[in-house]
């Protein structure tokens, strides 16, 4: 040890005389000392010090990687400002921040939609490649989702500093705690804005897809009191862990709203978001947290593993009055036993304990609020009693008397209450097996069938074994018809992760075909429901047979089962005149119903005028309220399809100027949501197949430069699809399609040397396409027509047997047409 | 240069500022971010196998980012934050270093928190060794002691330590460079 220094003016000498000192050649350095330093002490400290410095090196620096990774956190997302350009957008004031992102107002500057939307910068770069990828996978899913009740995902990618960011739909909100309090709104109204939230979250978790950072900074109140849902699958996109898509991210979630299993890091699915829900409303409607925020993660565990705290209990005049409720007694009454009860049941450390779904959670909130028994505890008899006592007091008076007259029957109820209690306990158990086998299949199937390899066939066997334990539990009771629902409900999903053809699937059509059929037969007795969502259950499977059915050659049994889906959202539709989901799906069953009478691209029926009345119908319902109005991304969608259905059976009945018309209506409305939404890849391939089909009303007008016009934008299109995808097969035959046109107006216009060159530039596209495969029978017809083509246009006698092979092996398919078989003869026949 | 943005930034999306701050004494929010590292790191060991090795500053920047967006813990502004950020980073190196000091590793137990390991720059003995000093320094020049623990406990840069401290890049390099003479000199003198 040195002698013991003195003090800070010591110091403070000494400093100066080391600065001195060093400033020199060491060589100097006794020189500058003898010079500078005021005493022998100080310069026998300086010297030592000097002499520790020549070998101190780096030791005591931070290492370089980590002033690196601080260099640029401080640098990305931070320094991102007002001004800043991110993908299409411009970035304007920055509107909110949270633990890793910062939110900026923007505005799409390409085009002349100056579309507000919000834009989440991640600021944690170092992890930008992974979630690009997990982006990449995840947004397809993300772009599907359409609610009222959810803000959505617009876009999304990584700035050049690799920062990850998405834009969403801006939302202008307020959390729903701070909305509550500021409103001093009653415990009866949060219950029904958290109900909202409920809907969507519901509706999410049907498309597979969980939120996992549910809280009340992600769910706004808007200020007509609309729920909007923040975030909605970022959180999985988010996710640190590589490779696993269950795994919960170390940071991706707020600590103070994750389920016990995302603390513990276990899989991650609906029940954790039904957890995060009991969270929220256990705040809204006692103004407090229901765990303490300030412990650290370890203990925050053991507390989210124990018991939840009762939501009366917790209640003081203090957190009460800030949170803008009632006073403490009479909040405490309002929540004891039936919502401490839904709460309670919503926070069970135990996933499998919860509520199984966000639905039921839902409707014990429902029946709360309508003062109806609630399903999450056994009815016992002197509860039951209460809750009859409450609705009908006047009745319980004559009740009472008749209790009073002839006491025997308590006994008997009694004993009805115990059974009722036992049986409530199975159907419970049951209804939590249904559930967790749902949960498998979401699970199971995720976001990405099928782009894994071997994913496909282990997913295939995880729906299987799921199905397996569904049958067990159908052959058990199923006289508890919410029981019978849920089975319902599980087979039907079972059904479209296997093979239904309008969704992500395994492929596999004739399960999915059998799975269905067992879910008919097992609604059989709902049938005859008048209950709105069981009503909408039978709609919704009738629609999933009909999608099934149709690609399986039954295209009769098809449209029935289309027919009886329309009828029930029509009458569902007239039973709530201002809700437009019954309305819509009315209108998305037409369409389909059309397209099976005589859809342009469907195998159909050739009923192309039933087809055109039922395509007129659905476009009638999208023309009058509630749709009128609605201009959400899937009601546009609807219309633009509706619009380019109309569009192909005019051109077919030879009226071009109708079908101008339609192709440009739906032209224009798939421009604008393509736009909006850059992220959907089919948004954009729409608008390259209508300009395709416009080109197509040209060229059959003789309007060539329109025609060159239309086809030119579709090219456009097709070509920066294919370049941020080029393993998709579909875009590539769609370039070969357009090239084949574009070769078909060349040749129009006499210009063989153009013709010839897009001829091969399709021919090379097809080629990649078929991969040496045989390849669909209308993707070789394409290729022979094209084939044919560039035989008569060069006169080349290579060509020209190129050409014959194809139309032999054509031939040998059986898929050779009659105007192929007449033009290979001509070709034959030719010199 | 805007470091790391404190809560007075922190606002929701109708624009309106989060509840106003409240002083909360020094020790106790320390108090609270070292529990929030501890947090952290019993959550890292806990995904071990995926090869996650415990970076401290990754550490800091996490527990920043987790405290600012506690809504219970309020900071005058991104720099009381920081420094509330590097102390508890301190404790945590320094309590790190003590246990693993003595020795009381069990054979076959399962990891706790302290016994994560650390970087070869974080050596046990040097952490411990600097930690004692500080105090030490701080009698000569308080300002200085609060570099070594911005630098060497909390990995911020010399940009950042300077607007911490309130003075010139120039001065933190200056004073860096003497601090880690003494250090050098004061841990090779075999205390």
């Amino acid at each position: 040890m040195t002698e013991p220094t003195a003090d800070a003016a010591f110091w403070q000498d000494v400093s100066r005389c080391f600065h001195d000192a060093l400033e020199v050649e060491p060589s100097a350095r006794e020189a500058v000392l003898a010079r500078v330093a005021s005493s022998d002490r100080v310069r026998d400290e300086v010297r030592s010090l000097l002499a520790a410095h020549d070998v101190v090196g780096e030791r005591f620096e931070p290492p370089a990687a980590m002033v690196a990774d601080r260099d640029i956190l401080a640098n990305s997302a931070t320094a991102a400002g007002s001004g800043t350009r991110i993908g299409p957008y411009e970035l304007g004031a920055e509107i909110g921040r949270g633990g890793m992102a910062v939110v900026y107002e923007a505005t799409r500057v390409s085009d002349d939609m100056r579309k507000r939307v919000a834009i989440k910068l991640i600021s944690d770069p170092s992890r930008g490649a992974e979630m690009a990828r997990r982006f990449a996978r995840e947004r397809r899913i993300l772009a599907t989702l359409e609610h009222p009740h959810i803000a959505a995902l617009l876009d999304g990618g990584t700035t050049d500093l690799g920062t990850p960011w998405f834009a969403m739909e801006r939302v202008d909100g307020t959390p729903i705690d701070r909305w509550c309090a500021s409103r001093a709104v009653d415990v009866a109204t949060r219950v029904r804005l958290l109900r909202q939230a409920c809907a969507a979250v519901a509706y999410a978790h049907q498309r597979l897809v969980v939120h996992r950072d549910l809280k009340p900074r992600n769910i706004l109140v808007t200020g007509d009191g609309q729920v909007k849902l923040l975030d909605f699958g970022i959180a999985k996109v988010l996710d640190g862990a590589t490779g696993d898509d269950t795994a919960t991210g170390r940071l991706a979630v707020t600590i103070a709203y994750a389920s016990p299993e995302q603390l513990r890091g276990e899989p991650v699915g609906t029940p954790s978001d039904v957890y995060a829900l009991g969270l929220v409303l256990f705040e809204l409607v006692t103004g407090q947290r229901a765990r303490r925020v300030d412990d650290a993660l370890v203990s925050l565990l053991d507390d989210a593993q124990r018991d939840p705290p009762t939501a009366s209990a917790v209640v003081n005049e203090h957190a009460a009055r800030a949170a803008g409720l009632p006073s403490a007694p009479q909040l405490r009454a309002q929540l004891t036993d039936d919502l401490d009860t839904i709460i309670a049941k919503a926070l069970h450390p135990e996933p499998a304990m919860r509520y199984s779904s966000v639905e039921r959670f839902d409707e014990d909130l429902a029946r709360w609020l309508d003062g109806r028994p609630i399903l999450a505890r056994p009815a016992t008899f002197g509860y039951r009693l209460r809750r009859f006592a409450v609705r009908n007091r006047r009745a319980l008076t004559l009740a009472s008397v008749a209790v009073v007259l002839g006491v025997a029957g308590v006994g008997s109820s009694a004993w009805q209450a115990r059974r009722a209690d036992r049986e409530r306990a199975r159907s419970e158990a049951n209804l939590t097996e249904v559930r967790r086998l749902v949960q498998t299949l979401i699970e199971g199937v995720g976001g990405s069938v099928g782009d894994l390899p071997g994913g496909t066939a282990a997913r295939a066997e995880a729906v299987r074994a799921a199905l397996g334990s569904l049958d067990r539990v159908a052959q058990d009771a199923v006289d508890d018809p919410m029981v019978r629902r849920e089975l319902v409900r599980a087979y039907q999903r079972a059904g479209d992760v296997l093979g239904n053809p309008t969704n992500a699937n395994l492929g596999d059509l004739p399960g999915a075909d059998s799975v269905y059929r067992r879910a008919a037969q097992l609604a059989e007795p709902l049938r005859s429901s008048r209950d709105g969502n069981v009503r909408w259950l039978m709609a919704s499977l009738d629609q999933a047979r009909a999608d099934v059915a149709a690609p399986s050659g039954r295209l009769e049994e098809a449209a029935t089962l289309q027919a009886n889906a329309v009828q029930i959202f029509t009458e569902l539709a007239q039973g709530s005149p201002n809700d437009s989901g019954p309305a819509l799906s009315a209108a998305i069953g037409l369409l389909k119903l059309g397209d099976l009478l005589g859809g342009p691209f469907f195998v159909n029926r050739g009923d192309g005028e039933g087809a055109r009345r039922a395509y007129d119908d659905a476009l009638a319902r999208l023309s009058r309220p509630p749709l009128l109005s609605d201009r959400s991304f899937n009601t546009q969608r609807i219309r633009a399809v509706l619009n380019e259905r109309l569009g192909t059976i005019a051109l077919a009945q030879g009226n071009t100027t109708l079908a101008t018309q339609a192709y440009d209506a739906s032209l224009q409305l798939r421009v604008a949501l393509a736009a909006e939404r850059a992220l959907s890849v089919e948004a954009r391939r729409d608008v390259a197949i209508t300009e395709y089909l416009l080109c197509g009303v040209h060229l059959q007008t003789g309007a060539l430069d329109a025609a060159d016009a239309a086809c030119a934008r579709s090219l456009q299109v097709r070509t920066r699809l294919l370049r941020e995808d080029p393993a998709n097969a579909q875009l590539v035959r769609g370039m070969g399609i357009i090239h084949q046109r574009l070769a078909t107006l060349a040749a129009r216009r006499g210009d063989t040397r153009a013709a010839l060159r897009h001829a091969d530039e399709a021919l090379g596209h097809y080629t990649t396409f078929f991969d040496g495969r045989d390849g669909a029978l209308n993707a070789r017809r394409d290729e022979l027509d094209l084939l044919l083509d560039r035989a008569a246009w060069s006169g080349s006698a290579m060509h020209r047997a190129r050409a014959e092979a194809a139309a032999r092996t054509l031939a040998s398919r059986d898929g050779l047409t009659d105007p192929q078989r007449a033009r290979l003869a001509e070709l034959l026949l030719s010199p | 240069m805007r470091p790391l943005a404190g809560p007075e930034v922190v606002r929701h999306y109708d624009g309106v500022t989060d509840d106003t701050p409240t002083t909360a004494p020094f020790d106790a929010l320390v108090a609270e971010a070292y529990r929030e590292l501890r947090g952290l790191a019993a959550h890292y060991l806990q995904r071990e196998d995926d090869g996650h090795t415990l970076q401290p500053t990754a550490l800091v920047h996490e527990a920043v980012l987790r405290l600012m967006r506690q809504p219970d813990v309020q900071y005058h502004d991104h720099k009381h934050l920081l420094a509330v950020a590097a102390h508890a980073m301190r404790r945590v190196l320094v309590d790190h270093a003590r246990r693993r000091h003595s020795h009381k590793r069990e054979a076959g137990r399962r990891l706790s928190v302290d016994e994560i390991e650390l970087p070869a720059s974080y050596a046990t003995d040097e952490v411990l060794g600097v930690n004692d000093l500080l105090e030490r320094l701080a009698h000569l020049d308080a300002r200085q002691a609060k570099l070594v623990e911005f630098r060497y406990f909390a990995g911020f840069t010399l940009e950042e330590t300077a607007e911490l401290l309130s003075v010139s890049l120039a001065t933190v390099k200056r004073d860096w460079v003497l601090a880690r003479a003494w250090l050098q000199r004061e841990l090779s003198a075999g205390g």
